[in-house]
């Protein structure tokens, strides 16, 4: 990567096939953190199945 | 050092957030929390400082001079506590929320509430950590936890009401950093402005990304193991307890389960904003951005396979001990990688050396110091002499205070202006710098020669023949300690005012957090910032 390679403002390029072209407006931004939640949720339940984990240790 | 700046429009940064009090106490602002990540961190490094500084005085000269081993032992322990979880971790923290965001061009964290819980589960758990000690001091209670910070079994199971304390607080201090972690990474896989691919992420960002992954896979299992510990202690179990048919060699592979990683997720953050850094002053591109990628995603794979060499000595079977001696040594491979591509970014670069400049290229050279004697530690042969020794102690410090917290010093020059709009005193930042590193050398080269020459750690007293290594160390110490009013001072000026800055307030920063005014607006990214 070249880090510095961006640019702010008007005119927009054409947006790279990964883009969402409507970025940021607010349906896209509760959609982004519907996702955020989904996905911290998984993570959360992988936290607690590796500390319960421990249960089974055996002894 | 500056140039044009772009600012974003601002139209809601009207003030509808509380004001005093209320609005850092339910602030879901980024930029908010990561201001007060950064602030408790400067209080608890200080506070850190301070245990330190009065354990290097008992140690100035031999004999015990102004405290009894108990309180000795219990400073040594919430010393290393508190730099850890309480200072090293949260700076981190605060750095990603504040310039996580701005980098990779979303308008917030994912996950802002959790964000702010996140943040206030830290002052009670420092409370809790400091609590005994501090009540200790007026004759109440048998003090805080002095087991150092592995509480290690079974002198843990045996120890007082501060081992409790410290398993409260640590519980809560993983809690608080899970929630991090979780925020971190779903900012950074849902929240990266359009045309930003994965390869075209900060490293900074991949240095955390990787961090907050570590933390995940290991956190649980330090709380796993301190949960069992407390159940060793008051509920008649017996995990660590050979009368009782358990292994307290077990408590050692559950710690550094978690203890070693926890070293790489002190120091990714760092080896992610060095090359921003560097790249800035050497006015030049980063050099080998997928080999850095790669190397911080190997290191943190081989992180979690190698930790039973902190316990070489513990009598592992032998094939376990080559395994852990091999797959440490591994490590240096990525790690040589990302000093190569630091190196040959300031290649024929136009290199200045602003503040932050220097910490870094310091930074290079320290950091490489504990590489070296870290490769030493690996070697089951050598680490039989140098284990519990000063050397150790030594290392570590190399490893954690000129990599961590140097690190963390570059990041706060770097970013500083960048986050009020001002310029710090360039002066006393070199003189600040300066200080450091003497003092830091000062400090704990001697620190390996002690060791060398036999001195265990985590002790009161010792022989005569260590007393002039100890008597500079314990003046470099000081020097060190008061050289980071300098730093408190610096960053108190330029918050309360200050030449201002531009946006780009490095002439050759690039990056899209340049593209926004210093200080950036109340919400960072409105317009979209499109990425080429």
């Amino acid at each position: 990567m070249k880090p510095g390679n961006f640019q702010i403002g008007e005119p927009m390029p054409p947006a790279p096939p990964s883009a969402n072209a409507a970025a940021f407006s607010p349906a896209d931004l509760s959609a982004r953190r519907a996702a955020s939640r989904r996905l911290g949720w998984w993570l959360g339940a992988a936290v607690l199945a590796i500390y319960l984990l421990g249960l089974l240790i055996p002894r | 050092m500056n140039t044009a700046t772009t600012t974003q429009p601002t139209p809601h940064d009207a003030g509808h957030y509380p004001g005093g009090l209320m609005r850092w106490l339910t602030t879901t602002n980024h930029k908010d929390i990561g201001t007060m990540y950064l602030t408790f961190s400067l209080i608890m490094f200080f506070v850190g400082g301070l245990m330190i500084l009065a354990v290097r005085a008992e140690l100035f000269q031999p004999g015990l001079q102004l405290m009894q081993p108990e309180f000795f032992n219990q400073l040594i322990g919430v010393h290393a506590l508190v730099m850890i979880f309480a200072a090293l971790m949260p700076a981190a923290t605060g750095f990603a929320n504040w310039m996580l965001p701005l980098m990779i061009g979303a308008p917030d964290m994912a996950l802002p509430r959790l964000n702010n819980w996140g943040f206030w589960l830290l002052p009670p758990a420092a409370i809790l950590l400091t609590l005994p000690f501090t009540l200790a001091l007026f004759g109440i209670g048998d003090g805080a936890i002095a087991t150092g910070w592995t509480f290690y079994a079974p002198l843990s199971v045996q120890g007082g009401m501060g081992v409790d304390f410290a398993i409260l607080a640590v519980h809560i201090l993983g809690i608080s950093s899970i929630m991090g972690s979780i925020n971190i990474i779903v900012t950074i896989f849902n929240m990266r402005a359009p045309g930003m691919t994965m390869m075209k992420l900060p490293l900074f960002a991949w240095g955390w990304l990787i961090t907050a992954f570590l933390l995940i896979a290991t956190l649980p299992v330090l709380a796993g193991a301190v949960t069992m510990l407390l159940t060793d202690r008051h509920f008649g179990t017996h995990f660590f307890d050979a009368a009782g048919g358990g292994d307290p060699i077990l408590f050692q592979h559950l710690f550094w389960f978690f203890g070693h990683p926890e070293v790489y997720i002190l120091l990714l953050p760092v080896w992610g904003l060095m090359p921003h850094v560097l790249a800035t002053f050497s006015r030049k591109p980063t050099y080998g951005y997928k080999a850095q990628v790669y190397s911080f995603i190997a290191i943190g794979l081989l992180s979690v396979v190698v930790w039973a060499h902190h316990f070489f000595t513990a009598g592992l079977p032998v094939p376990a001990l080559f395994y852990f001696m091999f797959s440490t040594m591994a490590i240096s491979l990525p790690l040589a990688v990302l000093f190569f591509c630091w190196i040959a970014t300031m290649w024929k670069g136009a290199m200045s050396f602003e503040t932050p400049m220097l910490f870094a290229v310091v930074f290079i050279v320290l950091f490489g110091i504990a590489g070296l004697t870290g490769l030493i530690l690996a070697d089951v042969a050598a680490d039989a002499q140098y284990h519990h020794s000063y050397f150790v102690v030594a290392h570590f410090h190399y490893a954690l205070f000129a990599g961590g917290i140097m690190g963390v010093m570059t990041g706060v020059y770097y970013w500083l202006p960048k986050w009020t709009g001002h310029m710090y005193s360039e002066k006393l930042g070199k003189l600040h710098f300066w200080l450091t590193v003497i003092s830091f050398n000062l400090t704990f080269m001697p620190q390996f020669f002690l060791g060398l020459a036999g001195m265990p750690r985590r002790i009161p007293d010792y022989a005569l023949q260590f007393a002039e290594f100890n008597a500079m160390s314990t003046v470099g110490a000081f020097i060190l300690g008061l050289s980071q009013l300098i730093f408190a001072w610096n960053i108190w000026c330029c918050v309360r005012g200050g030449p201002k800055v531009d946006g780009r307030v490095w002439e050759g920063a690039e990056g899209l957090e340049w593209e926004l005014s210093s200080p950036p607006p109340h919400h960072s990214w409105e317009t979209q910032p499109v990425i080429k």
